[in-house]
Protein backbone atom coordinates (compact mmCIF):
# COMPACT_ATOMS: atom_id res chain seq x y z
CA UNK A 1 0.00 0.00 0.00
CA UNK A 2 2.87 2.36 0.92
CA UNK A 3 4.73 1.65 -2.31
CA UNK A 4 1.53 2.05 -4.29
CA UNK A 5 0.80 5.49 -2.85
CA UNK A 6 4.42 6.55 -3.48
CA UNK A 7 4.05 5.48 -7.09
CA UNK A 8 0.77 7.40 -7.34
CA UNK A 9 2.44 10.56 -6.06
CA UNK A 10 5.18 10.23 -8.69
CA UNK A 11 2.63 9.44 -11.42
CA UNK A 12 0.47 12.46 -10.47
CA UNK A 13 3.60 14.69 -10.43
CA UNK A 14 4.54 13.40 -13.89
CA UNK A 15 1.05 14.23 -15.21
CA UNK A 16 1.33 17.79 -13.81
CA UNK A 17 4.82 18.31 -15.25
CA UNK A 18 3.85 16.95 -18.67
CA UNK A 19 0.65 19.05 -18.64
CA UNK A 20 2.56 22.23 -17.72
CA UNK A 21 5.15 21.59 -20.45
CA UNK A 22 2.42 20.87 -23.05
CA UNK A 23 0.58 24.07 -22.12
CA UNK A 24 3.85 26.01 -22.38
CA UNK A 25 4.46 24.59 -25.85
CA UNK A 26 1.00 25.74 -26.94
CA UNK A 27 1.71 29.25 -25.59
CA UNK A 28 5.20 29.48 -27.10
CA UNK A 29 4.02 28.04 -30.43
CA UNK A 30 5.78 25.35 -32.46
CA UNK A 31 9.32 25.28 -33.88
CA UNK A 32 8.20 27.43 -36.85
CA UNK A 33 7.04 30.13 -34.42
CA UNK A 34 10.31 29.96 -32.45
CA UNK A 35 12.30 30.41 -35.67
CA UNK A 36 10.13 33.34 -36.75
CA UNK A 37 10.49 34.99 -33.31
CA UNK A 38 14.27 34.61 -33.49
CA UNK A 39 14.45 36.12 -36.99
CA UNK A 40 12.15 39.00 -35.96
CA UNK A 41 14.39 39.68 -32.97
CA UNK A 42 17.42 39.68 -35.29
CA UNK A 43 15.62 42.15 -37.61
CA UNK A 44 14.86 44.42 -34.66
CA UNK A 45 18.47 44.33 -33.49
CA UNK A 46 19.60 45.02 -37.08
CA UNK A 47 17.37 48.11 -37.18
CA UNK A 48 18.86 49.32 -33.90
CA UNK A 49 22.39 48.82 -35.27
CA UNK A 50 21.44 50.66 -38.45
CA UNK A 51 20.13 53.50 -36.26
CA UNK A 52 23.53 53.68 -34.56
CA UNK A 53 25.40 53.71 -37.87
CA UNK A 54 23.12 56.37 -39.40
CA UNK A 55 23.38 58.66 -36.37
CA UNK A 56 27.16 58.25 -36.45
CA UNK A 57 27.24 59.09 -40.19
CA UNK A 58 24.97 62.08 -39.71
CA UNK A 59 27.07 63.40 -36.83
CA UNK A 60 30.28 62.99 -38.89
CA UNK A 61 29.10 64.36 -42.27
CA UNK A 62 26.15 66.48 -41.05
CA UNK A 63 23.67 64.70 -43.33
CA UNK A 64 22.08 61.28 -43.66
CA UNK A 65 23.39 58.96 -46.43
CA UNK A 66 21.38 58.85 -49.65
CA UNK A 67 21.11 55.07 -49.57
CA UNK A 68 21.57 52.26 -47.08
CA UNK A 69 24.74 50.64 -48.44
CA UNK A 70 28.14 50.16 -46.86
CA UNK A 71 29.76 52.19 -49.61
CA UNK A 72 27.45 55.14 -48.83
CA UNK A 73 28.28 55.27 -45.14
CA UNK A 74 31.22 57.07 -43.52
CA UNK A 75 34.12 54.61 -43.09
CA UNK A 76 34.55 55.53 -39.43
CA UNK A 77 30.93 54.49 -38.75
CA UNK A 78 30.63 51.22 -40.66
CA UNK A 79 32.73 48.96 -38.38
CA UNK A 80 29.53 47.46 -36.93
CA UNK A 81 28.63 46.11 -40.39
CA UNK A 82 31.73 44.33 -41.74
CA UNK A 83 29.72 42.67 -44.58
CA UNK A 84 27.05 43.89 -46.98
CA UNK A 85 24.87 40.92 -45.84
CA UNK A 86 24.58 42.57 -42.42
CA UNK A 87 22.26 45.08 -44.05
CA UNK A 88 20.01 42.35 -45.50
CA UNK A 89 16.95 40.58 -44.10
CA UNK A 90 18.06 37.29 -42.44
CA UNK A 91 15.35 35.23 -44.21
CA UNK A 92 14.73 36.79 -47.63
CA UNK A 93 18.16 38.35 -48.22
CA UNK A 94 16.39 41.54 -49.34
CA UNK A 95 17.87 44.88 -48.19
CA UNK A 96 16.03 46.69 -45.41
CA UNK A 97 14.03 49.56 -46.86
CA UNK A 98 15.40 53.05 -46.26
CA UNK A 99 13.96 56.47 -46.82
CA UNK A 100 15.30 59.95 -46.11
CA UNK A 101 12.14 61.63 -44.83
CA UNK A 102 13.72 65.07 -44.31
CA UNK A 103 17.23 66.47 -43.82
CA UNK A 104 16.76 65.73 -40.10
CA UNK A 105 14.90 62.40 -40.25
CA UNK A 106 15.18 58.96 -41.80
CA UNK A 107 12.99 55.89 -41.72
CA UNK A 108 14.24 52.33 -42.22
CA UNK A 109 12.02 49.28 -42.12
CA UNK A 110 12.02 45.49 -41.98
CA UNK A 111 9.27 43.08 -42.97
CA UNK A 112 8.44 41.17 -39.80
CA UNK A 113 6.87 37.71 -39.79
CA UNK A 114 4.95 38.20 -36.51
CA UNK A 115 1.24 39.01 -36.41
CA UNK A 116 0.17 42.38 -35.00
CA UNK A 117 -0.58 40.76 -31.64
CA UNK A 118 2.76 38.96 -31.60
CA UNK A 119 4.55 42.20 -32.58
CA UNK A 120 3.15 43.80 -29.43
CA UNK A 121 4.42 40.94 -27.27
CA UNK A 122 7.85 40.95 -28.89
CA UNK A 123 8.59 44.65 -29.20
CA UNK A 124 6.16 46.89 -27.30
CA UNK A 125 8.02 49.07 -24.83
CA UNK A 126 11.44 48.05 -26.11
CA UNK A 127 13.99 50.76 -26.64
CA UNK A 128 14.70 51.79 -30.22
CA UNK A 129 18.28 52.50 -29.20
CA UNK A 130 19.85 55.57 -27.62
CA UNK A 131 22.05 57.77 -29.81
CA UNK A 132 23.37 61.07 -28.50
CA UNK A 133 21.66 64.01 -30.21
CA UNK A 134 19.04 61.81 -31.90
CA UNK A 135 15.65 60.37 -31.09
CA UNK A 136 14.69 56.95 -32.35
CA UNK A 137 11.39 55.12 -32.10
CA UNK A 138 10.06 51.84 -33.40
CA UNK A 139 6.62 51.70 -34.99
CA UNK A 140 4.98 48.36 -34.23
CA UNK A 141 2.44 48.60 -37.04
CA UNK A 142 4.79 49.41 -39.92
CA UNK A 143 7.91 47.64 -38.58
CA UNK A 144 9.87 50.87 -39.16
CA UNK A 145 12.45 52.62 -37.04
CA UNK A 146 12.24 56.41 -37.18
CA UNK A 147 15.45 58.31 -36.47
CA UNK A 148 15.27 62.06 -36.00
CA UNK A 149 18.03 64.55 -35.27
CA UNK A 150 17.19 66.64 -32.19
CA UNK B 1 41.93 5.15 20.23
CA UNK B 2 39.06 7.69 20.40
CA UNK B 3 36.84 7.73 23.56
CA UNK B 4 33.89 6.33 21.55
CA UNK B 5 36.10 3.49 20.25
CA UNK B 6 37.27 2.75 23.79
CA UNK B 7 33.66 2.71 24.99
CA UNK B 8 32.60 0.30 22.20
CA UNK B 9 35.60 -1.89 22.95
CA UNK B 10 34.75 -1.93 26.67
CA UNK B 11 31.10 -2.87 26.08
CA UNK B 12 32.10 -5.64 23.70
CA UNK B 13 34.63 -7.06 26.18
CA UNK B 14 32.11 -6.83 29.02
CA UNK B 15 29.40 -8.65 27.04
CA UNK B 16 31.95 -11.31 26.03
CA UNK B 17 32.70 -11.74 29.74
CA UNK B 18 28.96 -12.42 30.29
CA UNK B 19 28.37 -9.21 32.26
CA UNK B 20 24.70 -8.18 32.28
CA UNK B 21 23.61 -5.01 30.52
CA UNK B 22 22.61 -3.36 33.80
CA UNK B 23 26.05 -4.12 35.28
CA UNK B 24 27.73 -2.56 32.25
CA UNK B 25 25.42 0.44 32.46
CA UNK B 26 26.22 0.94 36.17
CA UNK B 27 29.95 0.72 35.50
CA UNK B 28 29.73 3.28 32.72
CA UNK B 29 27.56 5.58 34.85
CA UNK B 30 30.13 5.46 37.61
CA UNK B 31 32.83 6.32 35.05
CA UNK B 32 30.89 9.44 34.01
CA UNK B 33 29.50 8.45 30.57
CA UNK B 34 26.24 10.20 29.69
CA UNK B 35 22.97 8.29 29.36
CA UNK B 36 22.95 8.71 25.55
CA UNK B 37 26.55 7.52 25.24
CA UNK B 38 25.83 4.50 27.46
CA UNK B 39 22.65 3.45 25.69
CA UNK B 40 24.16 3.95 22.22
CA UNK B 41 27.16 1.82 23.15
CA UNK B 42 25.10 -0.97 24.77
CA UNK B 43 22.35 -0.94 22.11
CA UNK B 44 25.02 -1.36 19.44
CA UNK B 45 24.85 -5.10 20.30
CA UNK B 46 21.78 -7.32 19.91
CA UNK B 47 20.13 -8.64 23.07
CA UNK B 48 21.16 -12.27 22.79
CA UNK B 49 23.26 -14.67 24.82
CA UNK B 50 25.36 -15.48 21.82
CA UNK B 51 29.10 -14.95 22.31
CA UNK B 52 30.89 -13.07 20.89
CA UNK B 53 28.30 -10.23 21.07
CA UNK B 54 26.32 -9.75 17.87
CA UNK B 55 26.54 -6.19 16.52
CA UNK B 56 23.36 -4.51 15.35
CA UNK B 57 23.34 -3.07 11.80
CA UNK B 58 24.80 0.45 11.66
CA UNK B 59 24.41 3.27 9.16
CA UNK B 60 27.03 3.19 6.41
CA UNK B 61 28.45 5.61 3.85
CA UNK B 62 29.27 4.63 0.27
CA UNK B 63 30.56 6.64 -2.67
CA UNK B 64 27.91 5.16 -4.97
CA UNK B 65 25.07 6.14 -2.62
CA UNK B 66 26.52 9.63 -2.24
CA UNK B 67 26.50 9.98 -6.03
CA UNK B 68 22.99 8.53 -6.50
CA UNK B 69 21.24 10.32 -3.63
CA UNK B 70 23.17 13.55 -4.20
CA UNK B 71 22.09 13.61 -7.84
CA UNK B 72 18.53 12.65 -6.86
CA UNK B 73 18.43 15.49 -4.33
CA UNK B 74 19.65 18.05 -6.89
CA UNK B 75 17.28 16.72 -9.60
CA UNK B 76 14.37 16.99 -7.15
CA UNK B 77 15.29 20.53 -6.11
CA UNK B 78 15.83 21.76 -9.66
CA UNK B 79 12.59 20.11 -10.85
CA UNK B 80 10.55 21.57 -7.98
CA UNK B 81 11.91 25.11 -8.44
CA UNK B 82 11.50 24.92 -12.24
CA UNK B 83 7.95 23.56 -12.04
CA UNK B 84 6.98 26.25 -9.57
CA UNK B 85 8.53 29.03 -11.69
CA UNK B 86 6.77 27.64 -14.76
CA UNK B 87 3.40 27.58 -12.98
CA UNK B 88 4.00 31.14 -11.71
CA UNK B 89 4.55 32.37 -15.27
CA UNK B 90 1.52 30.48 -16.60
CA UNK B 91 -0.53 32.19 -13.86
CA UNK B 92 1.01 35.58 -14.82
CA UNK B 93 0.00 35.06 -18.44
CA UNK B 94 -3.47 33.91 -17.48
CA UNK B 95 -4.05 36.73 -14.99
CA UNK B 96 -1.88 39.68 -16.11
CA UNK B 97 -1.46 42.54 -13.67
CA UNK B 98 -0.66 45.52 -15.89
CA UNK B 99 2.93 44.59 -16.67
CA UNK B 100 2.11 44.77 -20.39
CA UNK B 101 4.35 43.35 -23.10
CA UNK B 102 7.40 43.47 -20.84
CA UNK B 103 5.76 41.04 -18.40
CA UNK B 104 4.73 38.76 -21.28
CA UNK B 105 8.25 38.74 -22.76
CA UNK B 106 9.70 38.00 -19.32
CA UNK B 107 7.15 35.18 -18.84
CA UNK B 108 8.05 33.68 -22.24
CA UNK B 109 11.73 33.78 -21.38
CA UNK B 110 11.24 32.12 -17.99
CA UNK B 111 8.95 29.52 -19.59
CA UNK B 112 11.67 28.65 -22.14
CA UNK B 113 14.25 28.19 -19.38
CA UNK B 114 12.03 26.22 -17.03
CA UNK B 115 10.72 23.91 -19.77
CA UNK B 116 14.31 23.29 -20.94
CA UNK B 117 15.32 22.46 -17.37
CA UNK B 118 12.29 20.31 -16.56
CA UNK B 119 12.66 18.21 -19.72
CA UNK B 120 15.93 16.85 -18.29
CA UNK B 121 15.70 17.25 -14.52
CA UNK B 122 12.30 15.65 -13.96
CA UNK B 123 12.89 12.41 -15.92
CA UNK B 124 16.27 12.20 -14.16
CA UNK B 125 14.52 12.51 -10.80
CA UNK B 126 11.96 9.82 -11.75
CA UNK B 127 14.65 7.47 -13.01
CA UNK B 128 16.88 7.88 -9.93
CA UNK B 129 13.85 7.49 -7.63
CA UNK B 130 13.03 4.25 -9.44
CA UNK B 131 16.63 2.98 -9.17
CA UNK B 132 16.99 3.79 -5.47
CA UNK B 133 13.53 2.35 -4.62
CA UNK B 134 14.43 -0.82 -6.51
CA UNK B 135 17.76 -1.08 -4.67
CA UNK B 136 16.00 -0.66 -1.29
CA UNK B 137 13.35 -3.22 -2.31
CA UNK B 138 16.05 -5.78 -3.15
CA UNK B 139 18.12 -5.12 -0.02
CA UNK B 140 16.47 -3.52 3.02
CA UNK B 141 19.98 -2.83 4.38
CA UNK B 142 20.19 0.01 1.85
CA UNK B 143 17.79 1.92 4.08
CA UNK B 144 20.70 2.36 6.50
CA UNK B 145 22.63 4.46 4.01
CA UNK B 146 23.73 7.53 5.99
CA UNK B 147 23.61 9.82 2.95
CA UNK B 148 20.06 8.62 2.18
CA UNK B 149 19.02 9.48 5.71
CA UNK B 150 20.77 12.87 5.75
CA UNK B 151 19.32 13.97 2.40
CA UNK B 152 15.84 12.67 3.28
CA UNK B 153 15.79 14.74 6.47
CA UNK B 154 17.38 17.72 4.72
CA UNK B 155 14.56 17.55 2.14
CA UNK B 156 11.99 17.37 4.94
CA UNK B 157 13.63 20.32 6.68
CA UNK B 158 13.71 22.52 3.57
CA UNK B 159 10.16 21.68 2.45
CA UNK B 160 8.81 22.16 5.97
CA UNK B 161 10.37 25.65 6.06
CA UNK B 162 8.89 26.46 2.63
CA UNK B 163 5.40 25.28 3.64
CA UNK B 164 5.60 27.34 6.85
CA UNK B 165 6.82 30.44 4.98
CA UNK B 166 4.05 29.93 2.44
CA UNK B 167 1.43 29.84 5.21
CA UNK B 168 2.92 32.88 6.94
CA UNK B 169 2.85 34.79 3.62
CA UNK B 170 -0.75 33.75 3.05
CA UNK B 171 -1.90 34.90 6.50
CA UNK B 172 0.09 38.16 6.25
CA UNK B 173 -1.51 39.11 2.94
CA UNK B 174 -4.96 38.00 4.14
CA UNK B 175 -4.56 40.29 7.15
CA UNK B 176 -3.39 43.09 4.85
CA UNK B 177 -6.47 42.59 2.70
CA UNK B 178 -4.13 42.36 -0.28
CA UNK B 179 -5.13 39.07 -1.86
CA UNK B 180 -5.88 38.44 -5.50
CA UNK B 181 -6.70 35.22 -7.31
CA UNK B 182 -3.26 35.42 -8.91
CA UNK B 183 -1.59 35.61 -5.47
CA UNK B 184 -3.72 32.80 -4.01
CA UNK B 185 -2.91 30.51 -6.95
CA UNK B 186 0.80 31.14 -6.46
CA UNK B 187 0.57 30.39 -2.75
CA UNK B 188 -1.33 27.22 -3.63
CA UNK B 189 1.34 26.22 -6.16
CA UNK B 190 4.16 26.59 -3.61
CA UNK B 191 2.12 24.78 -0.95
CA UNK B 192 1.14 21.85 -3.15
CA UNK B 193 4.62 21.29 -4.58
CA UNK B 194 6.52 21.54 -1.29
CA UNK B 195 3.76 19.75 0.64
CA UNK B 196 3.79 16.83 -1.80
CA UNK B 197 7.56 16.51 -1.54
CA UNK B 198 7.35 16.70 2.26
CA UNK B 199 4.66 14.00 2.40
CA UNK B 200 6.50 11.77 -0.07
CA UNK B 201 9.78 11.86 1.88
CA UNK B 202 8.05 11.65 5.25
CA UNK B 203 6.69 8.27 4.12
CA UNK B 204 10.23 7.23 3.21
CA UNK B 205 11.62 8.38 6.55
CA UNK B 206 8.87 6.53 8.47
CA UNK B 207 9.48 3.36 6.48
CA UNK B 208 13.21 3.62 7.20
CA UNK B 209 12.58 4.05 10.93
CA UNK B 210 10.18 1.10 11.04
CA UNK B 211 12.72 -1.02 9.26
CA UNK B 212 15.42 -0.01 11.79
CA UNK B 213 13.22 -0.76 14.81
CA UNK B 214 12.36 -4.25 13.60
Amino acid sequence: MKTLSGKWILAASAVIVVGAIALSMVILGGPAQWGADKRDNDRYEDLKDIGYVLSCHSSTLHKFPAELKRSAIAASCIARFPNEEDLLDPLTGEPYSYEVVSPRAVKFCATFEASAERMKILFEGRSGGYYYGYHSGFDLKSGCMNLTKN
Amino acid sequence: MRPSDELAHFVREALTSRRSRSEIDDALTAAGWSEKERSDAIEAYAETDFVPPVPRPRPYVSAKDTFMYGLLFVALGVSAVSLNSLIFQLINLWLPEGGGAYETRWAYDVIRWTVSTLIFSFPLFLWLSHLTAKAVGRDAGKRRSAIRKILTYLTLFITALIVLSDLVTLVYFLLSGDTTLRFLLKVLSVGVISGTIFFYYLRDASADEKSENR
